[in-house]
């Protein structure tokens, strides 16, 4: 194809992603560095790096990043250990019911994030289902409060994101050679060394992948945290969305944005290097 | 050995189920929701009606959100189809220095966090004074649905063999009647698995477009997330989001049944 | 430089049917043809062959019109058609997948060309039946591509090319893709579709045996060059270059070094030789230090290692082919291959080969060939 008609094909995608996709981040990194005239809708363009010291320094916002990381560690491990189980049974045991296994576990991703928060508030309200059923079996004789507590943002961000965690499970898993574990268990392997020595360390690529997309998924997610934290509960993103439409102070909103990208960008520039030294230590194994 | 076979297998069954309750509750409780008497939702139900249903279909105000967010999703789905078709066939079809990066800069938002570039995307809107307009949400969704459109659309050029058109071509096809016989045949299940991918996506978008969606133009999920943030939930909205859930399991199941979705996605 | 055997080239270049000439193209700066000429007459077989790489399929691209040309014009029938688009050439080309349309039937597939044309219904569908008896596919007509043989692929591919009536007729490793015994009897299929359409064909291979039992004349091309296009005869037993005689004939022609001492006579390796006076006859005007003969078979005999003219050699291998039997000789460091009839015994211990035809001559480090007889 011609060089001419290549780029004028490309142009529309690039500048759809260029120019609305890439350059508010551009633009946050810049605002950033600004600061908002107190009682004033405007905008001081003059450099300065107030926003982040504020961020620093404020015990406040220290709390809900070190509150934020830690949802999305708990979020991330509650994942794991539901998810682990499903994406072992679909790729080794579920023959039949493989298809309409996978289809159950990723109907919440289509269905729209706002129907799921709506039918969690139903569920886990004072009056809700969860609550009504412990009544009703007589556990419990005044309701639990899911709703504006810890445990209702919870049981949300899995709720929203354990398909993520799933789907590469079950990617890795239902490639790793049967022959293999049939080898561990002849030579004697019960079942759970044969997970901790063989399943475990085979399935890592997916659990890595898994975990990254839902700790970043719950870490930067804030309709979850905002409905069902009831306000109480704050987090990296609610915490954002409050200072960009109800603060309206774009530039420190810019500076937590820029703060949780960078943080962010670190964490898979890490990973990447522990991936980079895996790699390399099994090939020398390999080797040897 | 058989029964312990069958025990550890119960309790596998059983943890499966956790996490599969977990996932599926809450679309089954608003299924069940929209059919409640009562004027706020309760458990157990007090008894069995369809006057939410009927609401739903009465309300304007509804109506008013339901069809700006298909407006937007049907616009957005247009400018990033096109966009995405038009960029993966130049991807799939010529080779030159910086292509990598193209593709990665494309496919670029599924990685990047929606709630950082929304923070952005609000300021630029609002310096542009696009904010809260339609041009905005739709060009925003554009953007954000891209990706989708361009690897779905990648993966269908790739299997669409080029020699095909070379053939066309030699049989006296001009490059039009190349691209309205052969190419478009061939490549129409990818389309529409990535028109209704790209639609759905937009569709149901709300962290974006709560930071950037105005009064004017205010889509269903929106109107249901400040609902949900402030006046509690009225049971109209329910039985919407019950008959909205339905259709897009229908359309899914059907995706995949005729254009294997789960192969392309 | 290049086509040595092409008699009728520079005498009048309009006189081809097909004129390609100074013909290059270069991918990203590496060229892959380089300055080719070649003519077609009309009604003629021609073979385009040469290992994977010479340029030949990238010289079939640019005759279809697929690609451009950097430099060079194409003349068919009296008309330039280098700027016309591929689509207004009336070139058919079958491709080595066959390319058929997965989403039309094989009629459909055949009726395209003319469609195209805007021919009527009633008019395109006889030619369609047409073109489909000529392959004798008629009975699967309303097929779809995916439920037919590999072979039947080829031949729907076939009629749909023919179809057009096209003024050209590209084939592109037509028989790569299918098995060896479907391969021998597409060969003469195609040979007998030649004859009864009458069709100018140009097709491209890397199979010397397909192009040497197709072809009217056979181009070897080699590194984005035609080394020599001539009838295969002529390619066979009068090779432009030590490339051609390599790449033509089974076994190919095996090369013989020759080194000239300085009192005038001749070494094999390390042995002093004698040829036989036509030979030397052969040799005598070349004034090389050295020079390698082309060696087939043919040429060669086995004698014993007394023989005059002969050149001791050893038996290395003998590989048994039916009716005949492959020896494999070590003469002065080098190989060479003998045939012997199935009947004839085979000499063990030390032997001698004599040459007992004249072979081509080449320079050692052009490759050319040296001292043409006629």
């Amino acid at each position: 194809m011609a060089r001419k008609s290549t780029f004028l094909l490309l142009t529309p995608g690039l500048f759809v992603t260029g120019a609305v996709f890439l350059s508010p981040f551009a633009f946050l990194a810049l605002t950033s560095f600004w600061t908002q005239r107190p009682n004033s809708l405007l905008v001081d363009p003059a450099f300065t790096l107030v926003n982040y010291v504020r961020i620093a320094t404020d015990m406040f916002f220290l709390r809900v990043l070190f509150h934020t990381i830690y949802l999305g560690v708990i979020t991330v491990l509650v994942c794991l250990v539901l998810g682990l189980p499903i994406a072992r049974w679909i790729a080794r045991r579920a023959v039949v019911s493989r298809g309409i296994l996978v289809v159950l576990i990723v109907t919440p991703m289509v269905s729209g994030a706002v129907v799921q928060t709506l039918g969690l508030v139903n569920l886990l309200s004072l009056l809700g289902v969860i609550n009504g059923l412990l009544k009703q079996l007589g556990l419990i004789d005044r309701s639990i409060r899911f709703l504006g507590d810890e445990l209702g943002v919870l049981i949300g961000l899995v709720q929203a994101f354990l398909p993520l965690m799933v789907l590469p499970l079950l990617n890795t898993m239902s490639k790793l050679p049967e022959d293999l574990e049939s080898a561990a268990r002849s030579l004697g392997a019960p079942a759970w060394r044969l997970w901790m020595l063989v399943i475990l360390p085979l399935s890592m690529p997916g659990i890595i992948a898994g975990s990254v997309l839902v700790f970043f998924a719950s870490v930067t997610s804030f309709v979850t945290p905002q409905i069902l934290g009831q306000g109480r509960i704050q987090t990296f993103g609610t915490v954002m969305y409050q200072q960009s439409a109800l603060v309206n102070d774009w530039p420190f909103a810019s500076a937590l944005a820029v703060t949780m990208m960078v943080l962010l960008g670190g964490l898979v520039l890490a990973l990447r290097a522990i991936r980079q030294r895996l790699a390399r230590r099994s090939n020398v194994a390999g080797a040897v | 050995m058989k029964l312990r076979r069958a025990a550890i297998d119960t309790v596998w069954i059983a943890w499966m189920a956790i996490g599969y309750i977990v996932v599926l509750m809450p679309i089954v409780v608003v299924f069940f929701a929209s059919f409640s008497d009562g004027n706020t939702f309760r458990f157990p139900p007090s008894g069995f009606s369809l006057k939410w249903y009927q609401a739903a279909f009465e309300s304007s105000e509804y109506r008013n959100a339901l069809s700006v967010s298909l407006l937007v999703g049907i616009l957005a789905t247009l400018v990033s189809l096109t966009a995405g078709t038009l960029a993966a066939y130049a991807l799939s079809r010529s080779t030159f220095r910086g292509k990598t990066m193209i593709e990665t800069l494309l496919l670029a938002p599924l990685a990047l966090p929606h709630i950082v570039w929304a923070i952005g995307l609000l300021q630029i809107y609002a310096w542009l004074s696009i904010g809260g307009t339609l041009l905005g949400l739709v060009l925003a969704h554009a953007a954000l649905t891209l990706p989708f459109a361009v690897r779905i659309m990648l993966s269908t050029f790739s299997q669409l063999d080029k020699t095909l058109q070379d053939a066309a071509t030699t049989l006296g096809a001009s490059p039009m009647r190349v691209v309205v016989h052969i190419v478009l045949p061939l490549i129409w299940p990818g389309v529409l698995t990535s028109a209704l991918f790209t639609f759905l996506t937009s569709f149901n978008e709300v962290t974006v477009s709560v930071l950037i969606a105005g009064s004017r133009y205010l889509t269903y999920p929106v109107r249901l997330y400040s609902e949900l943030r402030s006046q509690g939930i009225d049971p109209t909205t329910i039985a919407i989001s019950a008959m909205l859930v339905a259709m897009i399991i229908v359309f899914a199941l059907i995706g995949e049944r005729f254009l294997n979705w789960s192969r392309r996605v | 430089m290049t086509d040595h055997g092409d008699n009728q080239q520079g005498r009048n270049l309009t006189s081809a049917y097909l004129s390609i000439s100074g013909m290059a193209k270069a991918y990203r700066g590496t060229p892959a043809l380089k300055s080719v000429d070649l003519d077609v007459n009309e009604g003629e077989f021609v073979a385009l062959l040469g290992p994977s790489g010479c340029g030949k399929s990238t010289l079939l691209r640019l005759v279809a019109g697929l690609l451009e040309p950097d430099e060079g014009t194409i003349t068919l029938a009296d008309q330039r058609i280098g700027h016309l688009p591929a689509y207004k050439r009336d070139i058919g080309l079958v491709f080595q997948n066959y390319a058929l349309f997965p989403h039309m039937t094989v009629a459909r597939n055949v009726r395209f060309g003319l469609d195209m044309r805007n021919m009527p219904r009633a008019e395109a569908e006889t030619r369609v039946a047409d073109a489909l008896a000529l392959v004798k596919l008629e009975h699967l007509a309303a097929r779809m591509p995916s439920e037919l043989s590999g072979g039947q692929q080829q031949r729907v591919a076939l009629a749909r090319a023919i179809a057009i009536r096209p003024r050209l007729l590209l084939l592109d490793e037509p028989l790569s893709n299918l098995d060896a015994v479907l391969r021998a009897s597409v060969r003469t299929e195609l040979r007998e579709l030649h004859a009864r359409t009458g069709l100018t064909i140009v097709m491209v291979t890397h199979d010397q045996v397909e192009a040497m039992t197709m072809a009217d004349r056979i181009a070897v091309m080699s590194d984005g060059e035609v080394l020599q296009h001539d009838t295969p005869q002529q390619i066979y037993e009068q090779p432009a270059s030590d490339f051609v005689a390599k790449f033509v004939g089974t076994p190919p022609a095996a090369m013989l070094q020759v080194d000239r001492k300085i009192d005038g006579r001749f070494a094999v390796g390390d042995t002093i030789w004698s040829p036989s006076p036509e030979l030397e006859a052969v040799l005598a005007p070349i004034q090389r230090v050295a020079v390698a003969l082309g060696l087939r078979p043919d040429h060669l005999a086995l004698t014993s290692a007394d023989a005059p003219h002969a050149l001791p050699a050893t038996i290395r291998t003998v590989e048994y082919l039916g009716a005949e039997r492959l020896v494999h000789v070590e003469a002065g460091g080098q190989m060479l291959v003998i045939r012997l009839s199935a009947d004839e015994p085979v000499v063990t211990g030390a032997v001698g080969v004599a040459i007992v035809k004249s072979p081509p001559v080449f320079d050692l480090t052009t490759g050319l060939r040296l001292g043409r007889a006629g």
